[in-house]
């Protein structure tokens, strides 16, 4: 492969990715998304395991179902 | 140490709401379960076949008859065959079972068709293999970080793009309004890795390019895998865990997104500090240069955002086997970065370049962060996929304190003994032969280093298998654990 | 702050795309082109001149850089390695010398690697053009071998080499570097022993039993090739050799 076949190969990949991101830009926009920034921060909390419960500790004897 | 929430006794107020039974998240686990542990296991697999190969080259750093006449153990092959161990068989595993298990539980929403990726797990593991046993009998690229023959790259290919759909698909299909900065980190990597791969085969093995410009993809493509795809996964796992086992939310949600976009940004430049002073136009390597020193950025934001979650919950970070590992590696990630943009300007170049500094810089990176973020991230994962405890408290420790000492001392090593190596060889009066002897103790420091590592994979390992062999022995214990008490 | 996905998904592209257009595609442009040139270029009236180009006054008074012509008759560099050194490279290649032996000297001021006496002159992009293999090596943890061949260990025909890789710590006590004795075959002495017979002191503990020789294997005549190939002893019109 000569050198300027070489560049054109790149410009095309950088083509397809270009593509890709477009494709998945417009799809996002259409979803409108993050509106309320800050409130994503809550979102890894749920009632199942809630804001304020720790969620780990080092194993112990007991049977979990003891305490909860 | 008694810490976490603990079930409501008579004379104790209740200081916390109580969970309800995991019903989503526990058929969301259950979705990843078969995948994960697949993973994760090979992962395993992979870390103790890599300490193997780790201990064999350390060891041949300062003794080269050991093992000297077994062609395939020759120095230049069995380091070959560690990174690509530890880089393609531990990390990449591991990575993949947190992508996987994070965007399913970050998304709401159970796998579908998990089926699939046994299907990539074996390819990516039988590629890996190949692989390594081609660098071993002598079909080594001497290409860094892509070592393995170039007929495994397909295989390798296919394995990711089933595992990068997987991701996305869960992500498209999510029941959560809120796109959370983990999974903007993961679905960053997803699609980096790729373009860096496939870019870095063709360039350098399938369609060589020109002279030097195969060097400059080369440390494009090594640096960004670190860059674009160990450390967003690392960030990824931190930005979760920390504020999940804490039970309480990140600093600030602002910080974390602005961390995000100067990583983005800087460090797929950094890779050409590799190459300072090498036969390249300059202004590329400035170009690097520039790059690696705006890392500080990300890296400081990054570091404020988690100290201030932490600050005020030392205590609980550590009686979580998850925050203690998690939280080590987060502090590593700080570090290792900002002495990274430290070694990419010129005159400190001047003494690192070339010397095992870099080796010692190299691991603080991908062990002292990512590894341990690994670690953590399994604590956590492997009780809720099987339902079950870890077996034994006394290992988890073993192993937090061998490998955070252990990578301790190697680092510490392998610094000092490289920048005194640098100085030495940037002193032509000195022969270059007395530097080389010079290393030698620091050297050996490495190899009780990786001893000490050793013992804590061991011990990863042992409390790991006897997990599984108590899952697959025994039924399903019913309930969702750990919220137990006493370190 | 951001509004919404628009940023992130245009960042998550760009950023990627941002360097791989500067360094990779750009690297392509400025190096894909480069061809071996002879030492020194001539302008258009025959006298030498300094770098890859001249710059010549227009009648309007403008200036425009021109490049140089090739000087005729003189050699072209760099050259590619040929029949047996090239084999040797796969073996350099296939051992993982790289992971300890640089191939490329930095601008004097910069390092010892002039002091050193690992070459006269910085190696540029130029250098590399032929090489299918670019090994520049990211570690010193034996000495930088970009022009080996020319040394004064090299000026026996390779017999040095061929004791060193047979057994480093015979020939540098300390060396770290691995033996490669693998690469060697033992054989009994038929009469008179083999030209290719190294030279081992007999009361030394590397010696093979009496009766018995070492002689090289083609890996390792072929990896020596290569070695005394390594010459760097050639100027390019951009980069001359430190006065």
């Amino acid at each position: 492969m000569g050198w300027v076949g070489y560049l054109l190969f790149l410009f095309f990949v950088a083509g397809i990715f270009f593509v890709i991101a477009i494709f998945a830009l417009t799809w996002a926009a259409k979803r409108g998304h993050l509106q309320h920034f800050e409130e994503q921060s809550k979102s890894i909390f749920d009632d199942e395991e809630p804001e304020g419960l720790e969620q780990d500790a080092f194993p112990t004897r007991r049977a979990p179902t003891d305490h909860i | 140490m008694s810490t976490v929430v603990t079930a409501p006794s008579p004379d104790e107020p209740i200081t916390s709401p109580l969970p309800k039974e995991r019903v989503t998240l526990a058929q969301i686990d259950k979705s990843v379960r078969g995948p994960a542990i697949l993973f994760i296991s090979t992962a395993c697999a992979w870390l103790l076949i890599g300490t193997v190969f780790a201990l064999i080259t350390a060891f041949k750093a300062h003794s080269p008859t050991f093992l000297g006449n077994v062609e395939w153990l020759t120095f230049g092959r069995v380091r070959a065959a560690h990174l690509n161990s530890v880089a393609f068989g531990w990390s990449n595993n591991a990575a993949f079972a947190v992508i996987l298990w994070l965007m399913a539980r970050l998304s709401k929403v159970p796998m579908m068709h998990g089926g699939l990726l046994y299907v990539a797990g074996a390819f990516w593991n039988v590629g890996v293999f190949v692989g390594v046993i081609g660098i071993l009998a002598g079909q080594s690229t001497s290409v860094e970080w892509l070592e393995m023959p170039k007929y495994v790259a397909p295989l390798i290919a296919i394995a990711y793009v089933c595992i990068a759909v997987w991701g996305v698909q869960v992500f498209v299909h999510r029941r959560q309004h809120f796109v959370y900065v983990s999974q903007w980190y993961i679905l960053a990597a997803i699609f980096w890795l790729p373009w860096l791969y496939m870019i870095a085969q063709i360039m350098i093995l399938y369609f060589p390019a020109r002279g030097v410009t195969q060097s400059l993809t080369n440390w494009w493509f090594a640096h960004n895998v670190l860059g674009l795809w160990l450390s967003p996964i690392g960030l990824a796992a931190a930005y979760y865990f920390i504020p999940k086992v804490l039970g309480k939310p990140i600093h600030s949600y602002y910080l974390s997104v602005l961390g995000f976009w100067s990583l983005a940004l800087f460090y797929n430049w950094a890779g050409v500090h590799h190459l300072i002073g090498g036969p390249l136009p300059v202004w590329m390597v400035t170009a690097g240069i520039v790059g690696s020193v705006m890392m500080v950025i990300p890296v400081i934001v990054t570091a404020v955002n988690h100290h201030l979650t932490v600050v005020g919950s030392f205590k609980q970070v550590w009686a979580s086997p998850t925050l203690r590992f998690i939280v080590f590696g987060a502090m590593s990630y700080t570090l290792a970065s900002l002495i990274g943009s430290l070694m990419a300007i010129r005159d400190v170049n001047e003494i690192t370049h070339f010397t095992h500094f870099t080796v010692g810089h190299a691991h603080h990176g991908v062990y002292a962060f990512f590894t341990m973020v690994m670690f953590g991230s399994i604590y956590f994962m492997m009780p809720r996929l099987l339902k079950r405890e870890w077996p034994s408290a006394a290992l988890i420790k073993i192993h937090f304190w061998s490998c955070s000492v252990g990578i301790t001392v190697m680092v510490v090593a392998l610094s000092i003994g490289g920048w005194i190596q640098g100085l030495e060889m940037n002193n032509p009066e000195i022969t270059f032969i007395e530097t080389v002897r010079n290393t030698i103790p620091w050297l050996q420091a490495r190899s009780v280093s990786g001893v000490m590592l050793t013992v804590g994979h061991i011990a990863f390992g042992l409390n790991f298998a006897w997990m599984l062999v108590g899952f697959f022995g025994a039924s399903e214990k019913k309930g969702p654990t750990l919220l137990s008490q006493d370190a | 702050m951001m509004k919404n996905f628009y940023t992130l998904f245009f960042g998550i592209f760009f950023a990627l795309a941002f360097s791989f257009t500067g360094l990779i595609v750009s690297s392509e442009i400025q190096i894909g082109g480069l061809q071996p040139t002879t030492s020194t270029l001539l302008d258009d009236e025959g006298n030498e001149i300094l770098g890859t180009a001249y710059f010549k006054t227009l009648e309007d008074g403008e200036t425009v850089e021109v490049p140089g012509l090739l000087n005729v008759g003189e050699p072209m560099y760099p050259q590619a390695p040929l029949g047996l050194a090239q084999r040797g490279k796969q073996i350099y290649i296939e051992q993982g010398c790289m992971y300890c032996h640089s191939q490329q000297v930095r601008e004097k001021g910069f390092g010892a690697d002039y002091e050193r006496g690992w070459g006269e002159r910085q190696s540029v992009a130029r250098d590399y053009i032929l090489q299918e293999r670019v090994l520049l090596g990211t570690m010193r943890t034996g000495p930088d071998l970009l022009n080996v061949g020319d040394r004064g260990i090299s000026q026996d025909g390779g017999k040095w080499h061929h004791l060193h890789l047979y057994s480093p710590q015979m020939i540098i006590e300390g060396s770290t570097m691995p033996p490669f004795a693998y690469l060697y075959e033992e054989q009994p002495i038929n009469g008179a022993s083999s030209p290719d017979a190294l030279a081992i002191d007999p009361t030394s503990k590397y010696a093979p039993e009496e009766g018995y020789e070492i002689v090289p294997s083609f890996e390792a005549e072929a990896l020596v090739a290569y070695l005394l190939s390594l010459k760097f002893n050639y100027e390019l019109p951009e980069s001359k050799m430190v006065e």
